[in-house]
This record gives C-alpha cells, sequence and structure tokens, in this order.
C-alpha cells in the first residue's frame, strides 16, 4: 500500500446546540507530518474520529485519494491504510506483543474459521506476517518484546505498542491522538523519531499533541484549532512565531 | 450397565453443548440463553426429515444444521447490533419463541406430544451409539481446541477484550460474531440429532428457556473461555445429582435439588471467578 | 371486544405494571435487569401462605410477606450482586446471576411446598362487582385498586420527595452524585427494599386471585420484564402502559389464537420492539453497542 491524500472538506458536526466541528477542511499529504494543536475540546479528537469513522460528520466530505470515505465504517477505513491511536492507548492486555502485532498484521483470511480448521493458509502466511511485526517492533524500539505480555507493559511501552500495531496493520496514513501525553522523556525522543522515520518512508502522519517544543522539533505543519474551527495552518515557524496566538492558546 | 452407558451419552451430549456455547460465551464474549433453541431445531429437524420426508437419518440431521445455521445468521445479524445485555434478553425471546413453536404449532411438530420412534442412522443400538456419542464429542472437542489456539481464536479473544480496537485494526467484527454464532448453533444442532437418535423421542420440554440456562450453567461453572471447562461442567452437573439418586430421595425432589445446584453454583461461580466474565474492560468512549 | 375482556385485561395490566416499575427502579439505580424479584414475589406469596394456614390474620400475614420480601431483597443485593458491581460484573452477568438466583431459590420453594397449586385460605368468595357490564371479583378489584394507589404513591414518591429527587440523580449519573455526597449504596438498598415490598404487594394481591405455584414469580416477571421494556424503563407511568399493553395483546390473541401462544406472541412483540421501535413508549432508548 503506498499513502494517498487524505482530505477533509468543510466538516460539520454538532452534538446537542454545539457545533464541535465547524466547517473544518485539511489536507493530509503523504510525507508530512502534521501536528494538530489547541485547547481542550477544541474538537481535535472529534475530527480524528469522524475522520476514523469512528464517528460521521453531519456534513462534508472526507476522501482518501479518490475514494469518499465519510460515510464508511471504522474496519473499512482501517483496511484502505489509515490507522489511530487512542489517547488512552488500546491494546489487548491478555496477548503478547508479538501476538498484538500479528492481530494487526493478519488479514480476514488468515483469521477465518476455514483457515483455522485447514491451517494451510495460516502456515504459508506466518513467514510474511512475521516480517511484518518484527519490522513494527523494531521500528518502535521494542525488538525482544515478543513475549511480554501486552498488560504488563509500561504506559509509555503500550503507547510505542499502539504505533507499532499500526505500523504492523501496513498503514500509510497513521493518526495519532496524543502520541506523546504522559510519556517519560525518553521515550518523548524515541516516538518522535518514529513519527520523523514514518514520514521519511512516505507515510502520512497526522497527530494531536499538546506539547508545543516536541510539535516544534519533528511537524512539517502545524493545524491550530479553537471551538470546532481551524484557527491558522501552517509551518511551524510561522504558527509559532504568532505570538499573538500561541499566547492566546495558553489562556 | 445399560444405565452408566446412558449417563455418559447424556453427559456428553451436554458437553457438546456446552463446548459450542463456550465459543460463543466464553471466547467471543457474548452472552446467549437460546442454545437449547438450536438443539431443538437440529432434533426435530432430524426427527421430523426422517419421519415425514423419509429421507436418511443422516440426510436429516445435515437439513437440521443448515437450518439452525440459517437461523443463526438471520437473527444475529440484526440482534449483534444491541448492546450486550439487551442481546441477552433478546436470545431469551428468541429462545421463548421458539420453544412456543414447538409446543404450538402442532400440526408441525405434534406440539407437546413429541415425537417418538425416531429412526437412528444405523440399526444397532445403544452400545455402539454410545460410540457415537463419545467420538462426537471427542470431535467438538478437538475443532474447538484447533479454533482456540488459531488466528481465528487470537482475534475473537480481542474482541472479548475490546471491540473498538479490533475495528480501528481493520476487524469485520459482525462478520466475525455472526460466524462464531453460527457454527455454535450448528454444533448444537448437531446435538440435536444426537439426542433425537439416542433417546429415539423428543418433545419440547427437552428445549426449553430453563435448559438453555442450564447450558450456560455449565459453561460457567466449568470455566468459561477455557477448552475443557465446559466439557467438565457438563458431567458435573449431569453426573453429581443422578449421584443423589442414591441417596434415596424421591424423583421430584431430585429434580429440585438439581436446579437449586444448578443455579447456586452458577451464581457462585459467577462471584468467585476473579477473571473471565467479570470486570472485563468495556470499551471506554 | 367485550367489556368483560377489557375489564380482565385492566386486572392483569396492572400487576404487570406494577410489578414491571418495581423491577424498574432497581435497574434504574442498580443498573440490571434484577430477575430475583421473581423470587422475592414468590416467597413472599408463600410466606403469607404458610402463616394464613397456621391461622394468623390476614394483615399479619401481609407484613410478615413485605417484610420477608424487603428481608430477602437486601440480603440478595449485599451478598450477590453488589460484591459483582464492586469487581465491576457488566449488566449481563448481573441478569444471569439473578436468574441462577431465581432459578435456585423458586426450587426451593418447589422443594418446601411441592409443585401442586395451593389456595390460599379464601377471604371472600368469588363475589364481586359488576362494572358496565364486566364481572370483577372482590380479589380483582382489589389488585386494580391497591396495584394502581400503590403505583400512584410510587410516582409521587419519586416525583415529589426529596428521597425521589435522590433516585433519580443516581439514575442519571452515580459518579456525580457520589462526588455530590449522596450515599449511593444507601440510595440502592432503600430502592431494593422499596422495589421487594411492592412485588410482595403484587405477589399476595396476586395470590388472593388466582392461587400459588413455584412459578408464579418467573412466570411474571417475564410479561413484567416484557412490559418494562415496551412501557419505558425510567418511568412508573410507563411501565404501567407497558403492563396494559402487553395484557392488552394478551386478551386479543386469546380471542384469535389458542391460549398457549400467548408466551410466545408477548416474545414476539418483544423482539419487534427491540428492533422497529427501539424507544421504549416513555422512556430512553435501548443502548445499542456505540462507540
Amino acid at each position: 500500500m503506498s499513502a494517498l491524500v487524505l482530505e477533509c472538506r468543510n466538516i460539520h458536526k454538532q452534538y446537542g446546540g454545539i457545533a464541535a466541528l465547524d466547517g473544518v477542511s485539511a489536507r493530509f499529504e503523504p510525507g508530512n507530518i502534521v501536528a494538530i494543536i489547541g485547547p481542550n475540546g477544541a474538537g481535535k479528537t472529534t475530527l480524528l474520529n469522524v475522520i476514523s469513522g469512528f464517528e460521521h460528520c453531519d456534513s462534508g466530505e472526507v476522501t482518501y485519494g479518490e475514494r469518499n470515505i465519510a460515510a464508511m465504517r471504522p474496519e473499512s477505513i482501517a483496511r484502505l491504510g489509515i490507522a489511530r491511536t487512542f489517547q488512552r492507548s488500546r491494546v489487548i492486555t491478555e496477548l503478547t506483543v508479538m501476538e498484538n502485532l500479528l492481530l494487526a498484521a493478519s488479514s480476514d483470511q488468515d483469521e477465518s474459521v476455514i483457515a483455522a480448521i485447514l491451517g494451510g493458509s495460516f502456515r504459508s502466511r506466518a513467514g510474511t506476517l512475521r516480517e511484518r511485526t518484527v519490522s513494527a517492533m523494531e521500528l518502535t524500539g521494542l525488538g525482544g518484546y515478543d513475549d511480554r505480555l501486552a498488560g504488563e507493559l509500561s504506559y509509555g511501552e503500550q503507547k510505542l505498542l499502539a504505533i507499532a500495531a499500526c505500523i504492523s496493520g501496513g498503514a500509510r496514513t497513521i493518526l495519532l491522538d496524543e502520541p506523546l501525553g504522559g510519556v517519560a522523556p525518553h521515550l518523548i525522543d524515541q516516538i518522535l523519531r518514529i513519527l520523523h522515520d514514518l514520514a521519511g518512508s512516505g507515510s502520512a502522519v497526522v497527530f494531536i499533541e499538546h506539547d508545543l517544543m516536541s510539535v516544534k522539533v519533528v511537524a512539517t505543519q502545524i493545524m491550530a484549532m479553537h471551538h470546532g474551527r481551524i484557527i491558522t495552518t501552517g509551518t511551524p515557524n510561522e504558527v509559532l512565531g504568532n505570538r499573538a496566538l500561541v499566547e492566546a492558546f495558553l489562556e | 450397565m445399560g444405565y452408566l452407558e446412558h449417563i455418559v451419552a447424556i453427559a456428553l451430549i451436554y458437553a457438546i453443548l456446552a463446548s459450542s456455547l463456550d465459543l460463543v460465551i466464553g471466547h467471543a464474549g457474548m452472552f446467549s440463553v437460546a442454545q437449547a433453541a438450536f438443539w431443538g431445531i437440529g432434533g426435530y429437524a432430524t426427527a421430523l426429515i426422517t419421519i415425514r420426508g423419509g429421507t436418511s437419518p443422516a440426510v436429516a440431521a445435515a437439513a437440521g444444521v443448515g437450518a439452525a445455521a440459517i437461523l443463526a445468521v438471520v437473527i444475529s445479524i440484526p440482534t449483534l447490533r444491541l448492546s450486550d445485555e439487551y442481546f441477552l434478553i433478546a436470545t431469551f425471546a428468541y429462545q421463548v419463541i421458539v420453544t412456543g413453536l414447538m409446543t404450538n404449532w402442532t400440526t408441525l411438530t405434534r406440539g407437546p406430544l413429541g415425537i417418538n420412534s425416531i429412526p437412528p442412522p444405523f440399526a444397532a443400538m445403544p452400545h455402539q451409539f454410545t460410540a457415537v456419542v463419545v467420538l462426537a464429542a471427542a470431535a467438538t472437542l478437538a475443532l474447538t481446541w484447533r479454533l482456540v489456539n488459531s488466528p481465528y481464536g487470537r482475534v475473537l479473544h480481542a474482541l472479548r477484550e475490546d471491540e473498538i480496537l479490533c475495528r480501528a485494526l481493520g476487524k469485520p467484527v459482525v462478520k466475525l460474531k455472526v460466524t462464531v454464532f453460527t457454527l455454535s448453533a450448528s454444533i448444537a444442532a448437531v446435538a440435536g440429532a444426537l439426542l433425537a437418535w439416542y433417546v429415539t423421542y423428543i418433545d419440547p420440554t427437552n428445549f426449553t428457556v430453563t435448559e438453555s440456562i442450564l447450558i450456560v450453567s455449565m459453561v460457567i461453572i466449568g470455566g468459561a473461555g477455557t477448552t475443557f471447562g465446559p466439557f467438565f461442567g457438563a458431567v458435573l452437573l449431569i453426573v453429581l445429582p443422578e449421584l443423589m439418586r442414591f441417596v434415596g430421595l424421591p424423583a421430584a425432589a431430585t429434580a429440585n435439588l438439581r436446579q437449586i445446584l444448578y443455579g447456586a453454583a452458577m451464581v457462585a461461580m459467577l462471584a468467585l471467578r476473579p477473571y473471565g466474565l467479570l470486570g472485563r474492560q468495556r470499551p471506554a468512549q | 371486544m367485550s367489556s368483560q375482556w377489557i375489564a380482565d385485561g385492566i386486572v392483569l395490566g396492572c400487576s404487570y405494571g406494577l410489578f414491571a416499575a418495581s423491577m424498574g427502579l432497581i435497574r434504574q439505580v442498580a443498573r440490571f435487569f434484577d430477575f430475583s424479584l421473581a423470587a422475592v414475589y414468590t416467597i413472599a406469596a408463600y410466606a403469607a401462605y404458610a402463616l394464613r394456614r397456621q391461622a394468623l390474620s390476614l394483615p399479619i400475614a401481609i407484613t410478615a410477606g413485605v417484610l420477608l420480601a424487603i428481608t430477602l431483597g437486601l440480603t440478595a443485593h449485599t451478598t450477590v450482586f453488589r460484591p459483582l458491581q464492586r469487581r465491576r460484573a457488566t449488566a449481563e452477568v448481573l441478569l444471569l446471576a439473578s436468574l441462577g438466583l431465581t432459578i435456585a431459590l423458586d426450587n426451593a420453594v418447589s422443594l418446601i411446598w411441592g409443585d401442586a397449586t395451593l389456595a390460599f385460605p379464601r377471604l371472600s368468595s368469588n363475589d364481586g362487582l359488576l362494572i358496565a357490564g364486566a364481572h370483577l371479583t372482590w380479589p380483582q378489584i382489589r389488585i386494580v385498586v391497591i396495584d394502581g394507589t400503590v403505583g400512584l404513591a410510587l410516582w409521587s414518591v419519586i416525583r415529589f420527595t426529596r428521597f425521589g429527587m435522590l433516585l433519580r440523580a443516581v439514575s442519571s449519573d452515580v459518579e456525580l452524585s457520589r462526588v455530590r455526597g449522596i450515599r449511593v449504596d444507601r440510595i440502592i438498598s432503600a430502592t431494593v427494599a422499596i422495589a421487594s415490598a411492592i412485588a410482595a404487594i403484587v405477589a399476595m394481591n396476586n395470590a388472593l386471585d388466582t392461587d400459588l405455584v413455584p412459578l408464579m414469580g418467573f412466570n411474571l416477571i417475564l410479561l413484567a420484564a416484557v412490559s418494562l421494556i415496551v412501557g419505558g424503563i425510567g418511568s412508573v407511568g410507563g411501565a404501567f402502559c407497558g403492563g396494559l399493553l402487553i395484557a392488552m395483546t394478551q386478551q386479543f390473541s386469546a380471542s384469535l389464537l389458542p391460549i398457549q401462544w400467548q408466551e410466545t406472541i408477548v416474545f414476539g412483540l418483544l423482539i419487534g420492539f427491540i428492533f422497529v421501535r427501539p424507544t421504549g413508549i416513555l422512556g430512553r432508548p435501548l443502548p445499542k453497542t456505540t462507540v
């Protein structure tokens, strides 16, 4: 899979009387790292949910390449190569790291009842799947963690695992919801490097983040949101150089 | 000797039922109290198609499995949209409706009179038939073991723990749930054929909601989500009350004590099992 | 469509409705369908029966039945359901546990008293009143009057008293209630006690009308649960509406089909309701698997 251009045009979403997204348009291209910043309640996670299919917008378009994905279910969107993480990392705690990654890498056919009974398809795909999972572990620095139970990993390690699962699944557009939240400093650097490497290999990376310093280090583009709208978008220097804006956000 | 064989055969038929239900409850994490309905569909189809349709018992059984599978697909697709609690309630309703049809659609099923003189699949009875039941139970165990320890099993377990993550990973959640539910129903229908052939008589009281709850309690007491647990639960709950007979209690009291055992043991297991069924992370959103 | 069968339907509907309302109370505060109320119902009736057989007066028997019901309900919640909830057991697990409990307790009743139908020592004969062309016996009139009054009283308590306000707070948001200092466990216990008492009242009224069998509670609670879901969980009025709807459906179908089909039809209605009209008549929508 190669990354396509993910675009949303004029997205509106209301909850009760409140506009969570009020005419949001954005474009996410392969090789770019877009950081979405803004205060709580600005609509950042809602935007991510709408793009990934967990919520549906009231009006507007979401396209991936040529395809209209606005009304698709999350599982279908994921299979197009768009993966996401959650603010509170989700991993399958009762499976090992390797099993989590195999889960992410496996396709419908691998996981069918017929395959289970016959066993054949499983065995021949095992090699390919293993390659993907191993490389995902290496890219995220989880090499050697194969048999560790996901439930026993530290908070930061689970964040790495969640990212590794996106990679293992073969996703080329990766949406991350606060990947650095609550993570120890040395892991922050590790994660930022992972995002950099992913973009370098042609993936499109989008991440929501509060830590402006980290954002500045790695993002190629920053989107600032407030009250469901995009206030401004541009390169880190443009956006973060704007004193007035930064102060408005910190207040 | 005949009595012992009979207990073993019945226990194994229930073991097959409990095992098949555990695929849904223990491995996929969905609670259903409709297993006896599929069991009954298998039994009635086998009996009716053989007797009225004149086909061979094996063909009739296959048709029973097919009918159970189709019904499972049809009812599970809309019902899976409901929350787990209402899914359970809906399966309860389906079970009551199916039993109601068995009891009241007398032109088809002879209602409460039941169906007797069900022809067995081959002449020699009953020892060889007990062997068939044993084989079927072993096959069920083997199949369950295989499924559980495969990528299919892995994705079911993942689904059981975190459905939202599974969606985000691209898993076809609805399809997976429908397939496990249908597989479970199909195996239950096979058990229905076995019951019909073994006892040669079935009636609606074999397949009530209380029976479904009993099968659930076998799964829970034996250990949901384990390979041998449901088997063990079934054997325990069938054999133990039989021992009470030797204590010399009147039959009605035995029936009551049996049910008290099921109910109390199920509550106890639900309360004591520190993991598995209880406290599973519900996807927070 | 005679007035007799409408009258009979109203009698049934009142007992379904009030029992549904009691189940609804527990569903609202403890967040699960508590089928063990069926055992509470049955045991209250049998206890009152036993006392009457000992020639104790009816008021004493009834009071004893209510007290026993409250004790049983509270015991079940403190020993079984609350510990399960502390381990974050889900609603369906609690439902199953309540089913297990009922099965065990109902069979204990059957063990002690047998399965034969027992008749309450009669308070009055089958005389009654003729109202608008329908004959209602005194027990039936009592059912409508008492169940209706209790229902109205319950509604008033929920709407107008401080306890009712606390109950509504706990129903809508447990965490927020706790944060606000509401003694949630106490409210739940009080609600369980009220629901159990109500179940006992419905039970004894019905026992005076139609006698006792060990499965009396279980059979009724199934219909009450359907009434509750159809009528709406959050409201007493809704429960009664649901009860009346189910009762009338039974009456109507009895005139078209043999009486044995009633159960099938009622549950068919439940399924229809769950899918076609997922909102109860006066309640909140049924939760789907949301993200």
